[in-house]
């Protein structure tokens, strides 16, 4: 499902945020990337969703060459792709409900079509009673999950989150991992997740690839937090 | 698309409002713009029909030879009536002539000193009044053309074997014709550089919307919007932004023109324009021009916004 060989990226100031990364993750794989700060996993994710283009190698998501679109075919990109990030906000004049269908609208989706797809995806995340309700009205948990839910609405084969659960408390941060766990299954989507968070990272044990330095480290099948000293 | 028209419409409308203070500095200076563009619309297309209304009152005079005999006077009459642009020959002897000669330079009762020349001492010659061909058109032909126009049949009546001299209002009227259609040049250039700036006002006020929204545009952009899509809604924004625009220009043409018109006719010197269907006219082109002028104004400013964005 995404493939990348060999990608480096070096940004306008000379910072190399990315050396050589080779990474094969499968179809309906659930995947940790962590590393410290700086380590170049926001870059990675960048590369994956096209907004970025690597200097060199090649990535490949859903089939897709991310490196050589053209800027006018991005967007029929990332209709492929869930992007969720930490600090990506719901529209606040807009219900939960309108919230989740604008993603649909702005793929020209019709009514009936979007009006469905969106209970299904509210039930999903468990936020059928706030469907009316606007996102000042919700807890962060909550905003985050109607977040996932949003960038799940095309139904993409994958969904690449950079911290999800950054701004959240523990318990928060566990639901939105089952969250995401649960959409794995049910829509067998590929979740390719950033985090900070060790404890997640041991107790929801899943693949673990440990960036430093824009360099893999380590390639956990079992899962489990590098220690750094 | 068509289906998410509505969509597109109610942000473009969310816009306007969110945004208004910025909206109404736009719209007051599209007015203001629009006004002055009325003003050289009504004015150069006036112009234009007044250059067209010189040239149909101009009669060519063309004497004829006295060698000329009363029965070839008819196949001259008929030459001259079959050159291009000619609208009527009207044939006028000697006698005529100096009749009216006569009229034209007596005093009350006291008749004129020409009256002695009537009879065989007439020194005047028969003489042909040519009237041309009105060439209405708002925009049609251009003023040059209409002096080139006058020239040419001036040239064509002379070269008639017959006719000795042709006359018509000469140069005064030619520099006339050049001047109002210097005058109706600068107009478009001024409507011109207007415009532009116009454009330049209303890119501005959609980059502020742009801004204002970026976080939405983002989210757009995420969630895999096209440029196209995101575009739209901006779009109509300019749209609407020119067409309230140009309601206040339109009803000033509309109601200000007809007492122009009152007046400057009443003066006799020169006729303009008839005011129906010339201010509807008019009040649809203010319309499309601010149309035209928001959509580009917005369509720069998106893309410029989101050329390089990925
Ligand atoms: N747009 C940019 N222009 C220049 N340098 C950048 C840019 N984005 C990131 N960098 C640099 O690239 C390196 C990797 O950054 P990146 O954001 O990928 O790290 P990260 O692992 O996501 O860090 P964090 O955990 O703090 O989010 C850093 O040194 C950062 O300063
Ligand atoms: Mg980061």
């Amino acid at each position: 499902m995404i493939f990348l060989k060999n990608i480096s990226k070096e940004y306008k100031n000379g910072v190399r945020a990315l050396n050589g990364i080779n990474l094969h993750i499968e179809k309906g794989e659930f995947i940790y990337i962590i590393g410290p700060t700086g380590s170049g996993k926001s870059t990675l994710i960048k590369i994956l969703d096209g907004e970025e283009i690597p200097d060199s190698g090649e990535v490949e998501v859903a089939g897709v060459n991310v490196g050589k679109l053209k800027h006018r075919q991005v967007p029929y990109y990332r209709r492929k792709i869930g992007v969720v990030f930490q600090d990506f906000r719901l529209l606040p004049k807009l219900t939960i409900f309108e919230n989740i269908a604008f993603a649909l609208e702005v793929v020209g989706k019709n009514k009936r079509e979007i009006r469905k797809r969106v209970r299904e995806v509210l039930k999903l995340v468990d936020l059928e009673e706030k469907a009316k309700s606007f996102p000042h009205e919700l807890s962060g948990g909550q905003q985050q999950r109607a977040v996932i839910g949003r960038a799940i609405a095309n139904s993409p084969k994958v969904l690449i989150a950079d911290e999800p659960t950054g701004n959240l408390d523990p318990d928060k941060s566990r639901e939105i991992i089952q969250l995401l766990e649960k959409i794995n299954e049910e829509e067998e989507t590929t979740i390719l997740m950033v985090t900070h968070d060790s404890e997640i990272v041991n107790t929801v044990k899943k693949r673990t690839v440990a960036l430093e330095q824009g360099y893999i480290v380590a390639d956990i099948m079992k899962g489990g937090y590098i220690k750094h000293d | 698309m068509i289906r998410s028209l509505s969509f597109h419409f109610k942000s473009a409308i969310k816009n306007l409002f969110r945004h208004f203070g910025m909206t109404l500095l736009s719209l007051t200076g599209i007015t203001i713009i629009l006004t002055l563009i009325a003003t050289f619309v009504v004015s150069s297309v006036n112009i234009g029909a007044i250059t067209n209304g010189i040239t149909k009152n101009i009669k060519i005079q063309a004497l004829v030879d006295p060698v000329v005999t009363s029965e070839e006077i008819k196949t001259l009459q008929s030459a001259i009536q079959t050159i291009d642009g000619v609208e009527s020959v009207v044939h006028k002897t000697k006698h005529d002539e100096l009749e009216s000669f006569i009229k034209n330079t007596s005093t009350g009762d006291q008749e004129s000193a020409f009256a002695q020349y009537r009879g065989a001492e007439n020194p005047l010659k028969d003489a042909f009044y040519v009237t041309l061909k009105n060439q209405d058109s708002l925009i049609g032909s251009t003023d040059q053309a209409q002096k080139q126009r006058l020239q040419t049949i001036r040239q064509k009546i002379s070269e008639i074997k017959g006719i000795t001299n042709v006359f018509y209002g000469g140069s005064s009227v030619e520099k006339l014709i050049v001047l109002l259609s210097n005058i109706k040049i600068i107009g478009y250039v001024i409507t011109g550089i207007l415009g532009i700036l116009s454009i330049f006002l209303i890119q501005n006020t959609i980059k502020s919307t742009i801004y204002a929204r970026q976080e939405e545009i983002a989210i757009m952009r995420n969630v895999g919007a096209s440029n196209g899509f995101i575009k739209v809604p901006f779009m109509i924004e300019g749209i609407i932004i020119g067409l309230i625009g140009s309601i206040i220009p339109s009803t000033i043409v509309i109601l200000g023109y007809p007492s122009l018109y009152k007046v400057v006719n009443a003066v006799k010197v020169v006729k303009l324009i008839e005011v129906q269907p010339f201010v509807y006219q008019v009040a649809l082109i203010l319309a499309g021009i601010g149309m035209v002028i928001g959509l580009i104004g917005a369509f720069l400013s998106t893309t410029k916004y989101l050329r390089f964005k990925r």
